[in-house]
């Protein structure tokens, strides 16, 4: 049977498999030609080599009865997210080589289910960055414009999806990197609550940050997937809350919060603010009532973001030493082999986010950047939860512009970190976030209309976004 | 500057390449000069712009933001997996131990 892995979800991909109208190898092979296809894209950066003896498992399964929702769905996985037995460089030279010797968590959860784990995908170099055109492996270009990027650092994982080479993918989230890819390819992207989804086998990159979480086509997909990683595996991974903590009372409000001041501010571009407007109007319609907020500090997270963030890469990017794994240079003596290794093996982001991380911790500096942005973080955190006393979500758009050109924005570091203005807020507080496809722009460019819940709201985000999604 | 002994590095908010070298030192990154000349102006522009945060005079209590360190019991746990394949992934080794250049004789 013929089926377009562009448009099918994993629901009906699942039902057409158990009654057996189509067989794992079939989609397999769609998405194998899809992948194919779109190569130029580099969506994936390599296929695994284990994908015949994951269709006969999942076969298996399903003729045994004993398929569960993503038994032999196809995944992809973000190359810093490990899979035991297989290559994962977070698209660094200095991991050259390196392959991962156990499962992360997720990948542990979701092997349950015998999926099929089709390949690793794209990425800003240890994800720093929001167009994955800092990648050793070359930049992953937009299905929808090929001139233009993404969206980053977890590009690939939206690309493999948006080009049905492949049915969801995982991507990570640190301070928007799931969510802005996910609205410059038309696809939903989810930031889980910090502590949901276990970062037991993610490369860190900001720890306090950092969430790997789904990409897919529509919020059901989204919820089938965010089901099955957010599992509280503590046995040896002290990164996941139990799931009795995971407490969270759905109000009925029916209010959406819009934060006045930075959604009337200059550098949005006017289609994304129209488009914005016109999906609270659909909202409206759909029973809620928008309210304007004033968060006076929200306007001030990207700064604590660009502090919070180096600072806790710099500190977890220093294992990389040419020691223990991956690219090596020698040196004349041990500081100097880690220098020219380093030096080498990094790219120019990475380094520059090692140099600034290392300035906001240093002596005399510490406390103005570093322990001003903690603190900040909290008060923010507290800020919001004012307005979730009287709303269901915040809202924004997801990026104050759609895709913009590749090479466009890799001059000026500074205005690529500006782009992430609405996303950070939930990464600094832990609140889960989801970008939704709202529509597109005049050229055909998707845009993406995001949403910011109380910690462990993410019902939430899936009954808003499931009105938003609608055509 | 020299704290009981110990030299600590200190960078002025007037940035110098000077700086810069330091940081990257810090980062064991060794780097060109023309690297050095271009992290000089990034950094000047994004330091200058996360700046902005110290001005903001924040509540008293905001240490506190309700999370909590998750911590394992202090005990050993035989490690399960294949010590082989660890070692097997430095760049270099032998007999079953990493090797890397004298530490001492530097």
């Amino acid at each position: 049977m013929a089926i377009d892995t562009k448009k099918i979800s994993i629901g009906e991909a699942h039902e057409l498999l158990v009654n057996k109208e189509l067989s794992v190898r079939e989609l397999a092979d769609t998405v194998l030609e899809k992948a194919k296809e779109t190569e130029s894209l580099k969506g994936y950066i390599e296929l695994y080599d284990d994908i015949d003896v994951q269709v006969k498992t999942a076969q298996e399964k399903i003729d045994n009865g004993e398929a569960t929702l993503l038994t032999g769905i196809p995944l992809a996985l973000k190359d810093n997210i490990l899979r035991n037995g297989f290559l994962a460089t977070a698209a660094s030279k200095i991991l050259s080589g390196y392959k991962a010797s156990y499962d992360s968590t997720v990948v542990a959860a979701l092997k349950k289910e015998n999926p099929l784990f089709m390949g690793r995908t794209n990425m800003d170099e240890f994800a720093m960055g929001g167009s994955t055109e800092r990648s050793c492996y070359g930049p992953s270009k937009n299905p929808y414009d090929e001139k233009r990027v993404p969206g980053g650092s977890s590009g690939g994982s939206a690309v493999v999806v948006a080009t049905g080479a492949a049915l969801a993918s995982l991507g990570s989230d640190t301070g928007g990197s799931i969510r802005q890819p996910a609205s410059f390819t038309g696809l939903v992207g989810l930031k889980p609550t910090y502590g949901t989804v276990s970062r037991f086998g993610l490369m860190a990159m900001g720890s306090s940050l950092d969430q790997i979480g789904p990409f897919t086509k529509n919020v059901a997909d989204s919820r089938i997937m965010y089901n099955a990683i957010a599992t509280d595996d503590n046995t040896h991974d002290n990164t996941s809350v139990p799931q009795i903590k995971r407490i969270f009372t759905k109000t009925k409000n029916k209010k959406i919060a819009v934060p006045k001041d930075i959604i009337n501010s200059e550098g949005i571009d006017p289609e994304v603010k129209k488009n914005f407007e016109e999906t609270l109007t659909r909202l409206t319609k759909g029973g809620y009532e928008i309210v304007e907020c004033d968060l006076p500090y929200l306007s001030y997270s990207l700064a604590a973001y660009y502090i919070v963030m180096p600072a806790e890469s710099s500190t977890n990017l220093a294992r990389f030493d040419g020691v223990r794994f991956g690219y090596k240079e020698d040196g004349h003596d041990i500081k100097n082999l880690y220098e020219k290794t380093r030096g080498h093996g990094f790219g120019e982001e990475v380094r520059r986010r090692i140099i600034l991380g290392n300035f906001v911790l240093s002596h005399g500096y510490y406390d103005a950047f570093y322990n001003k942005a903690e603190q900040f973080r909290a008060a923010l955190r507290d800020e919001i939860n004012k307005v979730f006393a009287y709303a269901d979500v915040l809202a924004t758009p997801t990026s104050p512009t759609p895709a913009f050109l590749i090479g466009e924005k890799t001059n000026d570091p500074l205005s690529m970190y500006l782009a992430d203005i609405f996303t950070v807020p939930a990464n600094l507080t832990g609140m889960p976030a989801i970008s939704v496809p709202s529509g597109k722009t005049t050229s055909g460019l998707p845009l993406g209309f995001h949403m910011t819940a109380p910690h462990f709201g993410e019902s939430v985000l899936f009954e808003i976004g499931t009105i938003v999604e609608r055509p | 500057m020299e704290i009981g002994g110990v030299f600590v590095y200190t960078v002025t908010m007037e940035f110098t390449e000077d700086d810069i070298t330091r940081l990257a030192e810090m980062g064991r990154l060794e780097l060109s000069s023309e690297e050095k000349a271009t992290y000089l102006k990034d950094i000047k522009a994004i330091v200058a712009y996360v700046s902005e945060i110290s001005k903001l005079s924040l509540p008293e209590n905001s240490h506190n933001d309700g999370t909590v360190n998750v911590l394992r019991e202090d005990i050993v746990i035989p490690y399960a997996g294949d010590t082989h394949t660890l070692i097997e992934q430095a760049p270099s080794h032998e007999d079953g131990y990493v090797s890397v250049p004298n530490l001492f004789n530097a």
